[in-house]
């Protein structure tokens, strides 16, 4: 099975530190520990888990799935999806966080909507939301976001987008449907695809 | 009362052990020595947790150090040397414990509540990032933890822990012995065991963090 | 009973979960609510990252030797067991 995997700079596993193999070679974990398995991400499971390094693998044996990842005994990376660069990430973090703007729209007070509307810089959209003193919960929200997308990074402005979306929404299933939209717009452009 | 059954000792474990017993039993002065070397310091804040001097610890110590000559011939292997040299020193340790009128279990020690990081370093209440850091941690700087510092502030941090941390987090991660040998020992559950570690591990990671910062201040 | 609105947690959940955490002693659901903060939070990476700097820098400290005189008076006790034959008395 074809799935994707994020990694930390050199092809190191972010939280157990593991440095896996060159693409190709197997890297195995004993079946009977679970907790062992190696894992990774089904397409609507990318925006989770973000990192530097995207690698497209390959999973062979049992396939464990659960709620935000998938997991195996066995998987071997393929190749380093070259297109999730600094450059992408940060056009994604801008993404989010227009679409944290749109999300909110619709919950601000007439003058604050009008001075939103339609903006596509970010310091300007922080700029308006901080003009007339604390802003109103979603407009904080949506300056955060605009904030984290100019000096952060993708993974903290899509998290506050989809922070927004549970707050404005029914909790986690609207975070979750947030989670799919930015999964669409990164398979999108990275041609990532559900693969058995 | 009786300690819980202790575990088979591993094959490699059981190996060393009978090396041991052997150069014993033949009388080796520096093997004695090296057992004595290997335990002692940690036999002796065991024993502090069950009697009220220092004083008291190094007698209950020695007296343990005797025990285990005595039963040295009568030792079959069933657990490990260490646990059962450990398991004479607790009974020692109780026993004059309750002559010294301070028999007091474990958990009675650790009478700590609340949370291990001080509650201000988190945004609370109604911020819309409740319960995120208000100040988070900086990293430490590659240079102090490499200049081998770090283990000498460990070693401070530590003797700031109440006794019952001090213990729990010294067996495990400075004499390196497993949670099951801890609890064997201790008398507590994985679960007591696991919450005095907690609470020792971030008073020491604080400890740490204050020094320093207060060091890269000046 | 109520979901959270977040599928992760929060920091200050998070570090009272860290020992639980590098003891491999979380629930696969709760390990995973943890990872996915850690994804973001590089506040709680540093966290973490010290945590296992702490323990690393225990596992070097070595112990004290033992106190001359204690050590004298047990080899004493050692050098009368053997005389008495290494049995049951010392």
């Amino acid at each position: 099975m074809i799935a994707y995997k994020f990694l930390s700079r050199g092809a190191v596993a972010p939280f157990t530190g593991f440095p896996w193999p060159d693409p190709g070679a197997w890297v195995s974990a004993r079946v009977d520990r679970e907790d062992a398995w190696i894992h990774a991400c089904r397409r609507g499971d990318v925006p989770y888990w973000l990192d530097e390094e995207l690698w497209r693998v390959e999973l062979a044996g049992p396939v464990r799935e659960t709620r935000y990842q998938i997991a195996s005994p066995r998987a071997r990376l393929v190749e380093r999806i070259a297109g999730w660069d600094p450059s992408l990430g940060r056009a994604y973090a801008g993404a989010c966080a227009l679409r944290a703007r749109d999300l909110a729209l619709p919950h601000l007070a007439p003058a604050l909507r009008d001075a939103l509307t339609g903006v596509a810089d970010l310091e300007a959209i922080v700029a308006a939301v901080n003009r007339a003193g604390p802003p109103p919960l979603a407009a904080a929200y949506v300056s955060d976001a605009a904030n984290n997308a100019l000096h952060v990074g993708p993974a903290t402005t899509s998290y506050i987008a989809c922070m927004l979306a549970s707050r404005l929404g029914d909790g986690l299933a609207a975070f979750e449907s947030e989670r799919a939209w930015q999964s669409r717009w990164l398979a999108e452009r990275l041609g990532l695809r559900d693969g058995r | 009362m009786e300690s819980p059954t202790a575990p088979e000792p591993p094959p490699d474990v059981a190996a060393a052990d009978e090396r041991e017993l052997q150069a014993l039993r033949a009388g080796d002065e520096s093997a004695f020595l090296a057992l004595v070397n290997r335990h002692h310091r940690a036999m002796l804040r065991v024993a502090a947790l069950y009697v009220k001097s220092g004083a008291s610890a190094e007698e209950v110590v020695q007296e343990a150090w005797l025990g285990v000559l005595k039963g040295l011939h009568l030792f079959e292997g069933r657990s490990s040397l260490k646990s059962w040299i450990f398991r004479i020193l607790v009974n020692c340790a109780k026993s004059r414990g309750v002559r010294d009128a301070r028999a007091v279990p474990m958990s009675a020690l650790e009478d700590e509540d609340g949370p291990s990081v001080p509650a201000e370093r988190f945004r609370e209440g109604d911020d819309r990032w409740a319960g995120h850091w208000t100040e988070a941690p900086e990293p430490w700087p590659d240079a102090r933890i490499e200049s081998g510092e770090m283990a000498a502030l460990v070693r401070e941090a530590l003797e700031t822990l109440p006794a019952g941390q001090r213990t729990v987090m010294t067996l495990r991660d400075v004499d390196g012995w497993e949670s099951p040998e801890v609890c064997e020992l201790l008398g507590i559950s994985e679960g007591n065991q696991r919450v005095l570690l907690h609470r020792a591990r971030s008073k020491v990671r604080g400890y740490v963090e204050k020094r320093l910062a207060r060091e890269e201040r000046r | 009973m109520t979901t959270r609105p977040v599928p992760d947690l929060t920091c200050k959940e998070l570090v009272e979960l860290v020992t639980d955490y590098l003891e491999g002693r979380l629930s696969a659901d709760d390990r995973t609510r943890f990872e996915l903060h850690l994804t973001y939070c590089d506040w709680c990476r540093t966290y973490v990252e010290q945590m296992r700097q702490v323990l690393a820098a225990a596992g070097e400290l070595t112990e004290a030797s033992v106190a001359p005189e204690a050590r004298d008076a047990l080899l004493a006790a050692f050098r009368g067991w053997k005389r008495g034959g290494g049995g049951g008395e010392p």
